[in-house]
């Protein structure tokens, strides 16, 4: 059984945690409100500039969580894991690449090839929180928060980790939606 | 040699997405790499792509980059004698 | 947790230009052979690359269908022929699919929809009569191995009985472009933990595992799964830790879970792409974790680096290897020459292998490592 100690969402251009909006945009293009989002959040951390815009939904998702829930620094570096999903897998940034392959003349982007792999937010969220422990990234049809918490759950089961963030993060031709919650087994 | 500097400034700043800094903000002899501005081996290469996209000097081995790309006076220097 | 305490692995197929099955694969490395070949003209601006590719694509399928689902299918199939399982209708057969970039021809047909991953493991499934759990995992480099260890984990939790594991990427112009952007590529065929490595080859094929918890399933003798573990550097985003951090936590708690002692081990199926930092990376890991004198090898030589796939492709060889007594030489080295001291094989080797390490490492900071054991 898992308790959800917190839920944070990214999508229509507003951060929402636990059921309450914290902060909005007017509008304008999902990239600018990600900016927005940083600024508001405080992160001073540049190397978000270099992030992909997936590779940012998620990283603000999860640095609003640890904000909210700064409990979470007291699970030791091996016991956060992290269990992503989507449905894109990083296919956004993919088109963005090829683009520059398959122009006239072809351009390949060391920068932009380096998020061509989904679970490379992951690995930004890992550097960022110094999380050493365990991580898999599972690509779906489309939005199942019961498969996300099984996987999880085994993860808590097993144990292997005793918190999982488990996030469906997809960001997709300017369309995005990011859930992330922070979960443990029900009676720790 | 100035206009040449400023240019790469700013190219560095759009090329690898470094949002919160201004030309005036990068100083000509500052190491770019490590502490200085703190680019890494990723943005080395894109550095590579650079020049040869804007500059068509070509790079063959990505250790050479070190040193070219140690400041923006030694990169200045570099592009200037490559393209006498 | 089930009450089980086994948990075994076999039935492997591997398709590769060295063949269309694990055996055949094993016979031809067995044999030096290597599906790494010259391409000139391969790279972004016609250079010469080195790859394994398959050139001959035997059609298991009719009617158009990607290369991709041609292998997943026809290594699934063959898996699956080595037990007695049905798949129409059983709930209890899990299936999880390890892949990085899937269907990639189809984006650079310019059809986006066609390539999302979820697609293709759709297609899979339906040419199969899958219809219980199905997964994918796409995690970079290690995706084949932290799929074999999800595989383990939904069995030892009950969620499934058995589980067919199966990975595939193809060599496409995306990635080639890709790891050139990144100067990854080797100027020659890849020469893991080789004093003068210079790079990775890229390779492409498939292959399958079935996991189950009921030895009885499998016409050939399965190897016991003790499990294994994923952990991250949280270093940097491409480069792996100089420390081998990420890839030591995953061996130890491997080892520890499993209750098994580092001496014990009697060989390590390393990740060793060819690249001056990966290879260094694993050299430091496994002095730190105390498996510098272990017999090792990386499969890349042979199958060049098959992305998400390689971590079925090399397990499945690991499996090879118990059921011939034979540990494969470390192919594409000339001289070894890491950061630390390995003990990498420059021979092939006939001796019994009781207890085999399988490491990976991939972008994103990510690491993996599963244990399997000889019933013997």
């Amino acid at each position: 059984m898992l308790q959800t100690l917190i839920n944070c969402q990214i999508a229509n251009h507003a951060l929402t945690i636990n059921g309450k909006q914290q902060f909005v945009a007017d509008g304008g293009e999902p990239e600018a409100f990600f900016k927005q989002l940083y600024q508001h959040l405080n992160c001073e951390y540049p190397k978000f500039y270099k992030m992909d815009a997936q590779s940012k939904l998620g990283f603000l998702a999860v640095e609003a969580l640890v904000q909210h829930y700064p409990g979470i620094k007291k699970f030791s570096d091996d016991d956060v894991a992290l269990v992503f999903s989507n449905r894109s897998s990083s296919l956004d940034t993919d088109a963005r690449f090829w683009k520059g392959v398959a122009a006239a003349e072809p351009v390949a982007s060391p920068a932009l090839f380096v998020y061509t792999l989904p679970n490379i937010v992951q690995g930004e969220i890992a550097i960022r929180n110094k999380w050493y422990g365990e991580n898999i990234f599972l690509v779906g049809e489309e939005y199942n928060p019961k498969q996300l918490y099984q996987n999880a759950e085994i993860l808590l089961q097993t144990g292997k980790a005793n918190a999982v963030v488990a996030m469906w993060v997809d960001f997709m031709e300017g369309q995005y939606q990011a859930v992330c919650e922070l979960l443990i087994s029900k009676g720790e | 040699m100035e206009n040449l500097k400023e240019q790469l400034k700013q190219q560095i700043i759009q090329i690898l997405n470094m949002e919160d800094l201004t030309p005036a903000d990068i100083n000509d002899e500052a190491p770019l790499f490590g502490d200085g501005l703190g680019l890494d081996s990723i943005d080395a290469l894109e550095l590579i792509v650079m020049l040869e996209q804007q500059y068509k000097i070509k790079i063959a081995n990505p250790e050479e980059g070190k040193e070219i790309f140690h400041s923006i006076n030694s990169l200045a220097n570099f592009i200037t004698e490559k393209t006498k | 947790m089930r009450n089980t305490p086994e948990i075994y692995m076999g039935a492997e197929n591997i398709i590769s230009p060295l063949g269309p099955t694990a055996a055949a694969n094993f016979a031809a490395c067995l044999n030096n052979h290597t599906g790494i070949a010259e391409y000139p003209n391969g790279g972004l601006n016609g250079e010469t690359l080195f790859a394994s590719r398959i050139s001959q694509m035997s059609v298991a399928l009719k009617g158009k269908h990607s290369r991709i689902l041609q292998l997943l299918y026809a290594s699934v199939i063959e898996s699956v022929l080595q037990t007695n399982l049905t798949l129409q209708g059983n709930q209890r057969i899990a299936l999880i699919f390890s892949t990085t970039k899937g269907d990639i021809e189809a984006l650079e047909q310019g059809d986006n929809e066609t390539a999302h991953l979820g697609n293709l493991q759709q297609q899979l499934s339906d040419l199969i009569n899958h219809s219980g759990l199905a997964q994918v995992v796409s995690n970079a480099c290690i995706s084949g191995s932290a799929a074999l260890v999800l595989a383990h984990d939904l069995i030892s939790t009950n969620h499934a009985d058995h589980v067919i594991v199966t990975g595939a990427d193809v060599v496409s112009r995306f990635t080639t472009t890709g790891f050139q952007s990144l100067h990854a590529l080797g100027s020659s065929a890849c020469r893991p933990f080789c004093k003068t490595r210079s790079g990775v080859s890229l390779g492409e094929g498939a292959a399958t595992i079935i996991v189950s918890a009921d030895k009885r399933i499998y016409k050939t003798a399965p190897y016991l799964f003790l499990g294994g573990a994923t952990s991250n550097d949280a270093n940097h985003i491409s480069g792996p830790s100089r420390t081998g951090e990420g890839l030591y936590r995953a061996i130890q708690k491997t080892l520890h879970r499993a209750n098994v002692a580092v001496s014990i081990i009697d060989f390590i199926s390393a990740h060793g792409t060819g690249t001056l930092y990966n290879d260094d990376m694993e050299s430091i890991a496994f002095n730190r974790a105390g498996l510098a004198a272990t017999p090792l090898n990386s499969m890349k030589g042979y199958f060049g680096h098959t992305l998400g796939a390689a971590g079925v492709i090399e397990t499945a060889m690991c499996l090879q290897s118990m059921r011939n007594n034979t540990l494969l030489k470390n192919i594409g080295m000339v001289e070894p020459g890491t950061a630390q001291p390995v003990n990498v094989l420059t021979q092939h080797l006939q001796t019994p292998v009781n207890m085999v390490l399988k490491t990976a490492s991939g972008f994103g900071g990510c690491n993996a490592a599963l244990l399997i054991k000889n019933t013997n």
